[in-house]
C-alpha cells in the first residue's frame, strides 16, 4: 500500500488509487487471496479507505486479508469500513 | 482549552463576515484541496517529530484529513464566497482550527433527508449515522470515525454549522450557538 503513498487520506486519492490498481496490479483472474500489505503507510483514513479498501473487498469477496495494519489509523479506519460493510 | 485562542478566534471572524474574500493570509488559506493536502502532511510531520505525540499523530492527521477534506466534497462550485478552508494548528497549545464558507451540514444532509430542519439535527445524525449527502455515492463516514476515535482517545472537537454546535468528546452535547456562514472544527488534543 504504501506504493500509492504514506499519507491516504482524500476520496479523490482513494478512486485513482483503485482505478490505476485495477488497470495494472489486481488479477484478471479468480485468485486465492489478495493481501493488502500497510507496512509503511503512516496515515490512512476512511475517505482513502472506502474508495479503494471497500472496492477491492466488493471485488474479490471473502479473499482480502491484511498485514502490517499496526499503525492505529489504519486499525481504527478499518474499524470503520467493517462496520459500514456489516450494516449495509 | 480557551475558544479566544487567536487561530480560533480568527476563524470565527471570518465565518461572521458577511463576505469572507480577501480576509485570510496565503499561509492559513488552503484555496485547492491540493493545498490542503501538502499542509495537512507538513501538520503531519511536525507532529510526529514530537514524541509526546507519536502515538497519536497518525489518528489526528487521519482526523483532520477527513474534516478538511469533507469541506471540499460537498462544496466544490458552491462556496458562499470565498473557496477552500481555512487550517492552523497550535502544536503546542494542542489544537487544529478548520473552518470553510460552505453551505454546512443541513443544506447537504437536506437534499436526502428532506425531514430535517435544524442545523443541530443534521449535525448529530452526522456525527451518528452512515450517511451521505453525495447519494448514491458511497460517502458519509468519515464524522463517525471522528466521533469514534475522539471517543476512544479522550480526544474533543468543538463543531459549529452555521447556527448549530456540538461539542463531540464522550458522546455529543449541544453547544454555545452562533451565527456563522460555513462550518468550523476545532480539535483539541
Amino acid at each position: 500500500m504504501k506504493k500509492f503513498g504514506d499519507m491516504l487520506t482524500s476520496r479523490p486519492s482513494g478512486k485513482e488509487a483503485y482505478l490505476s490498481a485495477r488497470a495494472y496490479i489486481l488479477p484478471k483472474e479468480s485468485v486465492e487471496e489478495i493481501i493488502l500489505d500497510f507496512n509503511g503507510v503512516r496515515v490512512l483514513a476512511p475517505s482513502w479507505g472506502d474508495e479503494f479498501i471497500s472496492k477491492v473487498m466488493e471485488e474479490y469477496p471473502d479473499k482480502v486479508s491484511f498485514e502490517h495494519t499496526e499503525n492505529p489509523s489504519v486499525q481504527a479506519t478499518l474499524d470503520i469500513l467493517r462496520k459500514i460493510s456489516i450494516k449495509e | 482549552m480557551e475558544l479566544d485562542n487567536p487561530k480560533i478566534q480568527k476563524a470565527f471572524d471570518w465565518l461572521a463576515m458577511e463576505n469572507g474574500e480577501n480576509f485570510l493570509l496565503p499561509d492559513e488559506h488552503c484555496s485547492t484541496r491540493d493545498v490542503f493536502q501538502g499542509r495537512l502532511a507538513r501538520m503531519s510531520a511536525e507532529m510526529e517529530r514530537d514524541t509526546s505525540l507519536y502515538d497519536i499523530y497518525s489518528l489526528l492527521t487521519a482526523i483532520i484529513g477527513e474534516l478538511g477534506n469533507n469541506a471540499f466534497d460537498h462544496n466544490l462550485g458552491n462556496w458562499k464566497d470565498e473557496t477552500g478552508v481555512y487550517f492552523a494548528y497550535d502544536i503546542r497549545n494542542r489544537l487544529v482550527v478548520i473552518a470553510d464558507r460552505g453551505q454546512g451540514v443541513l443544506n447537504t444532509l437536506k437534499r436526502v433527508r428532506p425531514e430535517l430542519s435544524t442545523e443541530n439535527e443534521a449535525i448529530k445524525l452526522a456525527f451518528t449515522e452512515i450517511i451521505s449527502g453525495r447519494a448514491p455515492e458511497q460517502r458519509g463516514n468519515g464524522l463517525k470515525f471522528v466521533e469514534a476515535v475522539v471517543r476512544d482517545k479522550g480526544l474533543k472537537v468543538y463543531f459549529y454549522s452555521n447556527d448549530g454546535a456540538y461539542i463531540v468528546n464522550n458522546g455529543l452535547h449541544e453547544g454555545d450557538t452562533r451565527t456563522l456562514h460555513g462550518v468550523l472544527a476545532i480539535l483539541s488534543f
